[in-house]
């Protein structure tokens, strides 16, 4: 009998099925809470605040199932953005300000898979731990960017307005199409293409997998580069959405997004992970924000409530962890 | 006779040890360090004015920024001392730590003026110059009070950063004049850090609970692209005047503010006086650092207020309607 | 930190002279990037050398240092403490709020390390007796304690404490700062407990093999505990130095603190891994990001062009203690 719950419980995914628990409990009781909270629009608001934290997850998510972490996600972000803005803006009319293109796209994309790229690099050939890499280019990244725009804030007009503010008929945002999009073609790459299939094998273990004849190194590229690019994608609707490229844009970004992706039930010990799970805990994360806010809770308390469902989340997978095997999910 | 031919000794005697002092000055310029606690187009523009300021007074600057950390800015002040600096200007970033850094320069003969953030302890600097927060923020309370008259009026006030003075009395004394009108309700009070982003995501929350929105207050200008943002998804960003228009009331007279109010987006913004502040604090700067004294130990200037209506006439008053 | 020994192999001087050189280098890795950085400032940067720079270096010096020491124990046994940060400004907050408002700087600065020892604790348990993950579980303190000194502050920073506080930080005995005394003393007793105790021994082999530490009868779940527990205590301590610096305690203090402290135990050639490195490795780290902050602030550098040179030195000083250390393993033993 036990036996037969544990078997079922490690099917269904214990952190999965938490997570959604949590998830509609939450909503429940802000339904409760605030009459506005489950209108239509504020479900497309909610899930368009949440798109910046999952777009970025999904791409971090590939990085941590390698058993890797990257820290300096905020600062590729930022970085990425304005590189993309000096390269496919012009001056605007007014000081401060840069009239973009439809160029700033494709630019930031390639500049945050170059950025990922290095971090990969730099791990490759100068044998350091992710972390110690990510922490550096987090402080070199962020330099660079503050170099370039002078540590002044920069509004921009024109194209890149469109990706973050657009709506597709039914008032669901751009971001959000991109962001399930994008999970969608992260989970295909996991299960039926070979060099993502080989992310999971290289944090399983990196020895055993090098000598199975897995190509590590283009591994972590890949790994690193898509991370790069989903930074630059969520880099792309933040600042779409608010018109302006602050100096300290995307700054402990990237404590949100590993928040999500641990959230999310992927392990940071590698070889497993999900990149549903990721969606979801970005959704439950501004669903706590969106929520907090509409009944006018205290500001402050935000964080705390979040800290404890990450707190929550880890206590819960080491009680998981004791009751049922290893499995290894997508 | 003779005692005018005293003061005629006395008179050339002190115009030759003035004229000595003054050419010992021009060959040896007062440095003067400049401490910032951030960078932004806000901050660019009171350095570029201490800067044209201490050039006109022939003194030399060192600049540095903390970017927004205490420990940093205690230590390049120290730093700025040991180059040699007699006097600093510094904009704190936290002003309690603002009096040790203000008590230590002073007890190393340094003289230490605050720029735009008041120190916790106005007595512990030489001088204080800044806007004046209270006056901005009730002014712009008495221009809600004005537009809601004695209808029911719902208002979201975005706040700065409630670790500092402008942050902290641009949304009290708001608050103070809302308070007497029990026709205005505050809908939502959201601290931003100064972060448009929060700014973004507070207004499209508040929006969502409250669609009968009326007015909104964004004590400083960068916050207002993340609400013009949100309005243009709700299709609520309207002209001054227009049908539907929520009032939106913001301080600095920064370049993006004054071009807000140039397209009639916002109601009103009060402009800073950036150029007379940094004037005033490099004079009581250089004065005490040659062993004077400020004529007040402090000055704190009403912002100007401008308006779709009057930013023509206004213009040259305002900082960054000049720069534009 | 490995045991500097010199040979007794009979052989000239130069080359006995250059064989210590070795060791010490296998030792202190970073060494000699701290040599040249300081002699390169000395001579290119004016007001670098001069007493007054090294005292102001030195009260910079003081609370990275403690906090640094903490974190070093933390990560010699494989674990690490994202929330030294967070701990760092809650203590501040504390601890400077009982000062101002029980007008008792003594009691102040217990109460900032006892909350520090608190949190140090509470991270040991979960991550000893609970087997959380160490960096996913201190990151959701971090994250918790941050939000809980700014609901306590209210976002406002805590300050016109007592003056003897801010006097005390000025302090000097023997013409050092006082707070550098203090960080010493603890780097001292830190060098004591980690080489001349059982509890020493027991954090290197915890890091290096688990497994073996259990069958070598050491108590593993004890030793996690206790270096959590040191290092929160640490940054409580640590946090109270800055605050008898600053005169004030703010919720936002230790945002910035935690990459500096990570970064100066990495950059000194302690392995995230474990059971490799030292605390004199920690001082020479915590030592060269404090002389490129102030010789880079003296040159006029911008605070963005420092984050870059950080940056680099980051990623360069630590891929040359690796391969320093690849050279040793092949060279020397």
């Amino acid at each position: 009998m036990i036996a037969a719950a544990r078997r079922m419980l490690g099917t269904v995914e214990p952190r999965g099925a938490a997570l959604l628990g949590v998830l509609v409990v939450l909503v429940v009781a802000f339904g409760i809470l605030s009459d506005r909270f489950l209108d239509y629009d504020n479900m497309a608001n909610l899930l368009l605040q949440s798109s910046i934290t999952g777009i970025a997850a999904i791409g971090l998510s590939f990085v941590i199932m390698t058993a890797g972490i990257d820290l300096s996600a905020g600062s590729s972000m930022n970085l990425a953005l304005v590189l993309a803005i000096s390269i496919a803006g012009t001056a605007g009319t007014m000081e401060y300000t840069t009239q973009t293109n439809w160029l700033v796209y494709p630019v930031a994309l390639v500049a945050g898979t170059a950025l990922g790229c290095l971090n990969a690099l730099a791990i490759i050939f100068l044998r350091l731990s992710p972390l110690i890499v990510t922490l550096a280019t987090l402080s070199l990244y962020r330099g660079i960017a503050l170099h370039l725009t002078g540590g002044r804030e920069m509004l921009v007009f024109g194209s890149i307005r469109e990706f973050g503010r657009g709506l597709i008929g039914i008032g669901i945002g751009y971001p959000v199409v991109a962001m399930f999009a994008l999970a969608a073609l992260a989970t295909a790459l996991l299960r039926h293409v070979s060099i993502g299939r080989f992310v999971l094998a290289v944090g399983g273990s990196e020895r055993s997998a090098r000598e199975n004849g897995i190509p590590t190194g283009r591994v972590l590229l890949f790994a690193y580069g898509f991370a790069g690019i989903t930074a630059a994608v969520a880099g792309l609707v933040l600042v779409g959405r608010v018109g302006a490229v602050n100096p300290d844009l995307g700054w402990q970004f990237e404590f949100t997004v590993i928040t999500a992706v641990v959230l999310g039930g992927t392990s940071l010990l590698g070889g497993k992970g999900s990149i549903r799970g990721a969606i979801v805990a970005a959704v439950v994360l501004s669903t706590i924000s969106n929520g907090l806010n509409l009944i006018g809770a205290d500001p402050y308390i935000y964080d705390v409530i979040r800290g404890c469902v990450l707190l929550f989340a880890v206590v819960l997978d080491a009680a998981a962890q004791l009751h049922t095997p290893a499995t290894r999910t997508v | 006779m003779k005692m005018k031919s005293g003061i005629c000794a006395v008179s050339a005697l002190a115009m030759a040890i003035f004229a000595g002092a003054y050419q010992a000055a021009a060959q040896e310029p007062v440095v003067i360090g400049v401490s910032f606690d951030k960078m932004e187009s806000f901050r660019e523009g009171e350095f570029n004015a201490i800067k044209a300021a201490a050039a006109a007074k022939g003194a030399k600057i060192i600049f540095q920024n903390a970017q927004e950390d205490a420990q940093r800015q205690a230590s390049q002040i120290e730093s700025m001392i040991a180059q040699g600096a007699k006097a600093i200007i510094a904009i704190p970033w936290d002003i309690e730590a603002a009096v040790n850094d203000a008590n230590n320069a002073r007890s190393a003969g340094v003289a230490y003026v605050t720029l735009d953030q008041a120190p916790a302890d106005l007595k512990a600097v030489d001088f204080h110059v800044g806007g004046d927060p209270c006056a901005d923020g009730t002014a712009a309370g008495e221009f809600f009070a004005k537009a809601a008259g004695d209808k029911p009026y719902k208002l979201l006030e975005l706040q700065g950063g409630l670790s500092n003075d402008n942050g902290i009395r641009r949304s009290k004394c708001l608050d103070e004049v809302l308070a007497k009108h029990s026709n205005i309700v505050i809908v939502a009070q959201v601290p931003t850090d100064w972060k448009p982003e929060k700014a973004l995501v507070g207004t499209e929350n508040a929006l969502q609970a409250h669609p009968d929105l009326n007015a909104i207050y964004s004590p400083w200008n960068i916050g207002l692209q993340g609400v013009f943002s949100v309005l243009e998804k709700a299709g609520k960003l309207k002209k001054v005047g227009e049908r539907g228009h929520i009032d939106i009331v913001s301080i600095d007279g920064a370049p993006t503010g004054c071009q807000a109010v140039r397209d009639g987006l916002i109601d009103m913004d009060l402009a800073t006086p950036v150029g007379d502040m940094a004037a005033a604090a490099v004079d009581a700067a250089l004065a005490v650092a040659t062993g004077g004294k400020p004529a007040a130990p402090t000055a704190f200037l009403p912002g100007t207020p401008y308006t779709p209506a009057d930013v023509a006439t206004q213009a040259p008053k305002v900082w960054g309607c000049a720069a534009g | 930190m490995e045991k500097v020994i010199v040979s007794k192999r009979p052989g000239d001087g130069v080359a006995r002279f250059f064989e210590l050189g070795l060791r010490l280098v296998a030792a202190l890795p970073l060494l000699p990037i701290v040599f040249v950085v300081a002699v390169a400032m000395w001579v290119l940067v004016p007001g670098f050398a001069t007493l007054i720079n090294l005292e102001n270096m030195a009260r910079v010096l003081a609370p990275l240092l403690v906090a640094a020491i903490g974190a070093t124990f933390v990560m010699l046994t494989g674990g690490i403490d994202l929330s030294v940060g967070a701990t760092f400004g809650l203590a501040s907050v504390v601890g400077a709020t009982v000062m101002r408002d029980s007008g008792s700087v003594g009691l102040g600065l217990v109460a900032g390390i006892a909350v520090g020892a608190v949190v140090g604790a509470a991270n040991g348990f979960a991550v000893a007796r609970l087997r959380l993950s160490p960096f996913v579980y201190t990151l959701a303190i971090l994250l918790t304690v941050r939000a809980t000194a700014f609901l306590l502050s209210r976002g406002y920073s805590v300050g016109r404490l007592p003056s003897e506080a801010t006097a005390f930080g000025r302090y000097q005995i023997f013409g050092v700062p006082s707070l550098l005394w203090i960080a010493l003393v603890i780097l001292a007793i830190g060098l004591v407990a980690l080489h001349k105790t059982p509890f020493g021994r027991s954090v290197y082999l915890v890091g290096s093999n688990e497994r073996a530490a259990t069958f070598n009868a050491i108590n593993v779940n004890l030793t996690k505990w206790l270096v959590y527990f040191i290092g929160g205590t640490l940054a409580g301590v640590a946090s109270m130095l800055a605050v008898l610096r600053l005169g004030s305690g703010a919720p936002v203090l230790g945002d910035t603190i935690l990459l500096q402290i990570i970064a100066a135990v990495v950059v000194g050639g302690t392995s995230v891994f474990g059971g490799e490195g030292g605390l004199w490795r920690t001082f020479t780290g915590v030592v060269l990001v404090v002389m490129l902050e102030k010789g880079l602030d003296l040159m006029g550098l911008a605070f963005y062009d420092q984050a870059i040179v950080i940056g680099a030195v980051i990623l360069f000083g630590s891929a040359f203690g690796v391969y320093l250390r690849r050279r040793r393993n092949f060279g020397l033993r």
